[in-house]
């Protein structure tokens, strides 16, 4: 491959860079984050968990390590305005962390009756697409750092206009963001309604994907689920190298929640993420 | 009177929140969507919605909730024992959505207050007063309890929640031990 040539609108130099490498930042683990293990490369904030107080930690991570910052409840594909006061919290933050990315869900987790505290698939519809776009440049233009948008989990799906991928390549496009893929929302929800992951992700334009979420998933009664308590398994880790090497991939964030593992075993999960996208870019 | 109109993700919103709004859907379709004043372009999305993949998804957020419930108060959760689910359950279905970025905490605390109005046991007053403490932005809180729970052995004494630089600590005063808690039933 010739140095600096362009492939379907990706930089070639930008597919041999290693991802960087890091986790979601959860207050159990300060202690260790803050020692500045070589492991991590850098760090992903939840935007709600430093609302109320925190400051001096936010300042302490933002000299330390690349950060982003990762919002939940501006429930982007609600109609109507976004809720002021979240969007002024989730700037500050935003500002105090001077997050590299900001990001949010393709996905709505309240309206005007009910918060319902977590993320909602929206219609794949020209309408919940011209939502969101409008959302995503309010934000940017409230935040002035570039933001990149998630896939999410559903057990419930809903009507098309629009194959999903390609709502998420205007989507994109239009609002002028990138996609934050979650790999294991990928595959969950692959295997939850039964479709081809990769076929879904070579729909993607190549250059939309700029970060990664990776976190085992769940199995139980026949159904898979994002509990994001259960280490990587393998084929998380091949569908993750098939992204890295599909795609100008700038970081790769584990987001462990609930009871977390021992230091050690995030240690070496983590090594193993960055091995695996040694390799699919040395490919 | 008129009805305000709603769209799709307003509508799913509400049939989400609400299981016996779900239970008519599943029903008669078409009149729910007329009761809620669905607008006539989303009628086809909520027309071709799946209702068993509705109820899953409505589980999950329920689901989720009670994560973070039981995050804040593991002890409670553990007293109440096979109880658990069933008295969360009742809690969901008899109070408002909590809201905001704290709903969890908020969430927790209305948990805590549903046990001490059913009078159930299993309820600690203990990780009630420190889930109240949290939701609230006092710098010190003292309390009597006969429920602290250090090693699984359940213990009266002095509960003291207390902030410093803003971080949020408790610490306790051990007088006297009650051996292991009262299992749930």
């Amino acid at each position: 491959m010739e140095l600096g040539a362009v492939i379907d609108g990706v930089d070639a130099d930008a597919l041999l860079e290693i991802p960087l490498v890091g986790l979601g930042f959860r207050e159990p683990l300060a202690d260790w984050i803050l020692s500045m293990p070589e492991e991590i490369d850098c760090l992903e904030l939840t935007a709600e968990h430093f609302f109320d107080h925190g400051e001096d930690l936010l300042e302490k991570l933002r000299d330390l390590y690349p950060l982003s910052v990762h919002g939940l409840g501006l429930s982007l594909g609600t109609p109507g305005a976004i809720d002021q006061e979240t969007l002024n919290q989730f700037q500050r933050v935003a500002d105090v962390a001077n997050a590299r990315w900001i990001s949010e869900h393709i996905a709505f987790t309240k309206t005007e009756d009910v918060d319902l505290g977590h993320l909602n698939p929206v219609p794949l519809t020209r309408k919940s697409l011209k939502v969101l776009v409008d959302h995503a440049r309010q934000v940017m233009d409230v935040c002035q750092r570039p933001l990149i948008l998630e896939n999410i989990t559903s057990y419930l799906r809903l009507p098309e206009e629009l194959l999903e991928a390609d709502f998420i390549n205007q989507l994109c496009q239009q609002a002028g963001a990138g996609l934050l893929l979650d790999v294991t929302n990928l595959y969950i929800n692959s295997c939850n309604h039964r479709f081809d992951a990769l076929e879904w992700l070579h729909r993607l334009e190549p250059s939309v994907i700029k970060q990664l979420h990776i976190v085992g998933y769940s199995y139980h009664d026949g159904v898979w689920h994002d509990r994001h308590c259960e280490p990587i398994q393998d084929e998380l880790l091949e569908l993750a190298a098939q992204v890295v090497s599909y795609a100008p991939v700038e970081s790769i964030i584990i987001e462990r929640d609930g009871v977390l593992p021992p230091v050690s075993e995030l240690e070496l999960e983590l090594q193993r993420v960055e091995d695996v996208c040694e390799t699919a870019r040395c490919s | 009177m008129s009805v305000r109109q709603q769209d799709a993700v307003e509508a799913m919103g509400l049939l989400l929140r609400d299981r016996a709004l779900r239970q008519r859907f599943a029903e008669d379709r078409h009149a729910v969507i007329k009761e809620l004043g669905v607008v006539s372009d989303d009628h086809d999305c909520l027309l071709s919605l799946d209702v068993e993949q509705l109820e899953a998804q409505a589980d999950s957020l329920i689901r989720k909730r009670r994560a973070e419930v039981v995050r804040f108060l593991p002890n409670t959760w553990s007293c109440l024992g096979t109880q658990a689910l069933c008295s969360f359950h009742e809690y969901v279905d008899d109070s408002p959505w909590p809201q905001g970025h704290r709903r969890h905490l908020l969430d927790a605390l209305g948990f805590c207050q549903f046990l001490v109005e059913r009078k159930q046991v299993g309820y600690l007053k203990s990780e009630h007063h420190w889930v109240w403490f949290l939701a609230n932005d006092r710098i010190f809180s003292i309390r009597i309890v006969s429920d602290l729970m250090i090693r699984e052995n359940a213990w009266s004494g002095i509960q003291i929640c207390f902030r410093l630089k803003g971080v949020a600590h408790r610490s306790a005063l051990r007088l006297l031990s009650r051996g292991t808690p009262f299992a749930g039933q």
